[in-house]
């Protein structure tokens, strides 16, 4: 009782037990794997080593033969004619090998990127005179997309035109391997296979694609380009953006219009590429449209839009660019607007950012000094120079005054004035007297100034540059130098007379401050002499562009004030002109509120206006169509009377139409008029199985029937007495007789004659030949034609085949076995084909086709059987007829 | 009349054969090399009358092979340089170190052995 009570031991981790003899088999398992698994790659690692080594030995032993087919010229030495001919036996056994024929392959295809010139195309030609082209040929039939690949990829380089045709069609393959394969190579094999292919092409075009396809092109020294603008308006993106790219490479710049529609595109890519071949045709007619999708656009379209505009445009679209500068938009949108006004209007636009204000600044006493003694040496002396040399002194007075009558400097400058005045006593203006009288300007300037220096009271100064840094504004500092006022000469000159006796260059003194008297403003007429204020003229803008002076050509037209001559005047901020500046925002807001109101409201009314017409449209078809389905329904439910359709009379009870109580009371008011209806309409007929079956057996024998089911056909008919099955069978006969009569139509075409019309001379007399060896009683009427033929060489080939011809004919006459008959058409050509033994094994294209006659032979020998050699000529020479054709059309 | 004995250091085999089948057809006795190593012996055994090698060749390049002929063995015997197209700054190398001429693959035969001729009636 207790050891039940008792709880049993439970262990959290237990060992599972299993059976040790399992574990064993388990183990002798995977080891059996593990080998099985070990030895499959040995052995495929084996026989890919092995394959590989032998391809190498063959590719050894094959080069050195290719080398001679590839340079063998026809005066070659004896020896090497010898040696052509021994190679070219050899290799036509090779030909029979698939292991062979792939490794010759590789190997031209090899030697095909590594030579060029006249051994590229012997090259080509040999491959396909050793009919390699016929294996990739069967590769394109193959259900591996890889091998179809590689069969499109060797007729592309092997420059295989012939098979253009076929591998177009894999230019919309689903495997996107093949589809780029055949692209390239419809590009490569033929001109117009770039316009195939962009006609057809349904699938992507990748980027990679596209670079290849113009790489292809670059290479392509034949190739003649179409009008890419045609693509534009294509359906597949990447079509129209392949045609914008070869429209900017081959500079096809006929297409404006759609380039510019191109750039209200939604692709952003085609947008891209579309204001790319803007900017290469330089198509100033886009600007107004880059203007207006630029505020649709992504930021690195906006980008690209202001990089056109600075490129395009001139100085009208500095008033865009300065819209987007205040506009919220990305940093480097802005940063592009201004570079776009500085590359229109050079330098227009300063650096702003980062620039410290130098309101803040105090400068040390002795810095002030040094200011002072540089702004007025060295600066305003050059200046000075240049001035006076240019402009006459009256002028210039005039226009300062001018402007110091406009300025709000005014002012501050009279303050300065009065105290510089102020502080220049006698003694400076006696020493500057004497000063003017020596020769070195720059020596004198400088002592003078160390002189002012000494003499003005440290105090003074400072007390100076205080009331200048706390009176004049940072843009009337700049001016401070100019202010700097000197007693003019005539107050020297009347102080001290004897000065005027000195002869004085004043052009020498040209290193001195401005002068701005107050005696200028009263009394013009004594300036004559003071030469100095000159120098508000001289400080001079920038090298302009073009643009900026047709800018100022236009300012010239509206201001009777040359600006120009203003310039050296520090920038002086109105409140008008803030005003202004804020009032074009505002305006440029407004109509930008004004763009996107008016947009919104069209594309609302638009959409207002189609729905409606959607929905009067809906009303008006569902009405005539609730109308249709009505009436329908009557019918129906009278039509249908019986039982099974009780449940359909139900929903039909329940559709929302018939729900309308007027119209179910005309329904029963029109019972007796769909019962006359109802005796109109034809009873259904019922087959029974048998019938069923004989349906069956006729559409069997119409589909799969020939000529001898027609007996049995007709003794059906004879038996048959339901209508419906006679007619049946009466169709299946006429179908199967209009089988027989357009095979009879087939057999009685001639296909030499259809050659014949379009081919030239050569071509004609070589049909005439092969007439003789696979022609039939149907060329004796088209060669009896030719007999009368205009040309002569024509009606003498003619004659002489006829004769050929029927002696063949003659030949084979019933009985005689047609194996006898080639041997003696053989007996016939013999003597010269013997003579031309050694011409013929020398020529590749009738010496590779000369196997399918051995095979033939073969086949005569084991199986004797002569029609099969009969027949196997006549496919080779069937075979090398379009051979031959194309090579006399290559030349 | 003796016949100009040319080294051809090319590794790829099968251009290496259609090359020196078509300079024994010109006349000349042709050297075969398919690398760097046999390159050097060959050269440390008899110097030809020219040279003609890829650029890019296993434990021995074209621009190494140069540099050996010139400074090492002190030979002015004419190189000419075989290499891929669009490599500009291999050629441009080629000859700083003394390359006389180089010719790009796709190479056209006949347009080597006029290069070759070139360089042997300078000699």
């Amino acid at each position: 009782m207790l050891d039940k009570l008792t709880y049993k031991t439970i262990y959290l981790v237990s060992i599972p037990k299993i059976h040790t003899d399992l574990l064993w088999d388990l183990t002798m398992l995977f080891i059996v794997l593990a080998i099985i698994i070990i030895s499959t790659v040995f052995y495929f690692k084996r026989k890919l080593t092995v394959n590989s080594r032998k391809t190498l030995e063959k590719k050894k032993e094959l080069s050195p033969m290719i080398s001679e087919f590839i340079f063998y010229s026809k005066d070659a030495s004896k020896k090497e004619k010898h040696i052509y001919i021994e190679h070219k036996i050899l290799i036509r056994e090779l030909l029979k090998n698939d292991f062979d024929r792939k490794v010759l392959t590789s190997i031209l295809l090899d030697l095909r990127k590594d030579v060029t010139g006249e051994s590229q195309r012997q090259l080509i030609n040999l491959y396909k005179n050793l009919g390699l082209h016929k294996d990739a040929y069967k590769k394109l039939k193959s259900w591996r997309w890889a091998v179809v690949a590689k069969g499109i990829m060797e007729l592309t380089q092997m420059q295989v035109t012939e098979s253009y045709q076929l591998i177009v069609g894999f230019i919309n393959n689903r495997r996107s391997v093949v589809r780029k394969e055949a692209e390239i190579a419809a590009i490569n094999l033929k001109g117009e296979g770039i316009s195939y292919f962009m006609d057809t092409t349904r699938y992507r075009i990748s980027e990679w694609q596209q670079l290849v396809i113009l790489e292809v092109i670059r290479n392509n020294k034949e190739f003649v380009p179409p009008l890419f603008k045609v693509w534009l308006t294509s359906g597949n993106k990447d079509v129209v953006l392949l045609a914008l790219r070869f429209i900017k490479h081959f500079n096809q710049n006929d297409a404006k219009a759609s380039l510019i529609e191109l750039l209200k595109h939604r692709n952003n890519q085609i947008k891209e590429e579309a204001i790319n071949c803007l900017k290469e045709f330089h198509v100033v007619e886009a600007l107004d449209t880059l203007k207006l999708v630029f505020w649709r656009c992504s930021t690195n379209i906006k980008i690209l839009i202001i990089g056109a505009i600075a490129e395009l445009g001139d100085i009208q679209e500095i008033e865009f660019l300065k819209q987007i500068e205040h506009k919220r938009l990305h940093f480097s949108v802005k940063n592009k607007a201004l570079n776009a006004i500085n590359s229109i209007a050079p330098e227009s636009v300063m650096p702003i950012k980062g620039i410290e204000s130098t309101e803040s600044i105090i400068v040390p006493e002795d810095e002030i000094k040094e200011i002072n003694e540089k702004d007025t040496n060295e600066d305003l002396a050059s200046e000075i120079k240049e001035a006076t040399e240019e402009l006459t002194k009256e002028e210039r007075v005039a226009e300062i005054k001018n402007v110091m009558e406009e300025d709000k400097v005014e002012e501050n400058v009279k303050e300065i004035k009065e105290v510089i005045a102020a502080d220049i006593n006698e003694e400076k203006a006696a020493e500057l007297r004497e000063v003017k009288e020596e020769d070195e300007i720059e020596e004198k300037a400088a002592e003078l100034l160390e002189t002012i220096e000494e003499d003005i009271n440290e105090e003074e100064v400072a007390e100076i540059e205080i009331n200048q840094y706390e009176e004049i504004t940072h843009e009337e500092k700049e001016i401070e130098p100019f202010i700097v006022d000197f007693k003019s000469v005539a107050d020297v000159w009347e102080e001290n007379p004897d000065t005027k006796n000195l002869n004085v260059e004043y052009d020498l003194i040209d290193f001195l401050p401005i002068v701005v008297s107050e005696d200028i403003k009263s009394d013009e007429n004594e300036l004559n002499v003071d030469l100095l204020d000159v120098i508000y003229d001289e400080i001079k803008p920038p090298m302009k562009s073009g643009k900026e002076v047709e800018a100022e050509e236009i300012e010239e037209t509206t201001l009777d004030l040359n600006i120009e001559d203003l310039s050296f005047l520090p920038i002086v901020v109105d409140s008008d002109y803030e005003n202004v500046l804020i009032g074009e925002e505002e305006q440029f807001q407004k109509t930008l509120l004004e763009f996107d109101l008016e947009y919104e409201e069209v594309s609302g009314q638009q959409e207002k206006m189609v729905i409606e017409e959607i929905l009067e449209g809906n009303e008006n078809e569902t009405e005539s169509r609730l109308q249709e389905i009505a009436t329908i329904e009557v019918i129906y439910e009278e039509l249908m009377g019986d039982e099974k359709t009780a449940s359909n009379e139900e929903n039909s009870n329940s559709w929302p139409l018939t729900e309308d109580n007027e119209t179910l009371e005309e329904e029963t008011g029109e019972e007796s008029e769909l019962a006359s209806i109802i005796s109109i309409i034809p009873k259904p007929y019922e087959f029974d199985d048998e019938a069923v079956e004989l349906h069956r057996l006729l559409s069997d024998i119409e589909e799969f029937g020939d000529h001898r089911e027609i007996p049995f056909l007709t003794n059906l008919l004879l038996d048959e007495t339901r209508p419906l099955i006679r007619e049946r069978i009466r169709d299946v006969i006429y179908g199967i007789e209009r089988v027989i009569n357009s095979e009879n139509d087939a057999i009685g075409y001639n296909v030499f004659e259809e050659l014949f019309k379009s081919c030239d001379l050569e071509s004609k007399l070589i049909l005439m030949d092969e007439m003789v060896s696979i022609g039939d009683e149907k060329e004796v009427s088209l060669l009896t034609r030719l007999t009368n033929d205009s040309n002569i060489e024509i009606s003498s080939k003619a004659k002489s085949v006829l004769t050929k011809l029927k002696e063949r004919h003659s030949i084979e006459a019933p009985g005689e076995n047609q194996a006898e008959s080639l041997d003696l058409t053989k007996s016939e050509e013999g003597n010269s084909k013997q003579q031309n033994k050694w011409d013929d094994l020398l020529t590749f294209t009738d010496e590779f086709k000369l196997e399918h006659r051995i095979n033939a032979e073969k086949n005569n020998k084991t199986q004797g059987l002569s029609n099969i050699e009969m027949n196997n000529a006549l496919l080779s020479k069937l075979m090398s007829l379009p051979n031959k054709l194309f090579e006399k059309l290559n030349g | 009349m003796e016949k100009k004995r040319l080294l051809l250091a090319e590794d790829d085999e099968l251009l290496a054969s259609l090359l020196n089948y078509r300079l024994e057809k010109s006349g000349y006795q042709v050297i075969m090399s398919y690398n760097g190593k046999e390159v050097k012996d060959q050269l440390v055994k008899e110097m030809p009358d020219l040279i003609i090698s890829d650029i890019m060749m296993p434990y021995f390049s074209g621009l190494e092979l140069i540099d050996y002929v010139r400074n090492e063995l002190n030979s002015k015997t004419p190189i000419i340089i075989i290499s891929s197209a669009g490599n500009e700054e291999n050629v441009l190398n080629a000859f700083d170190l003394g390359a006389n001429d180089f010719i790009s693959k796709p190479v056209s035969p006949a347009e080597l052995i006029v290069r070759v001729e070139r360089e042997l009636a300078k000699t």
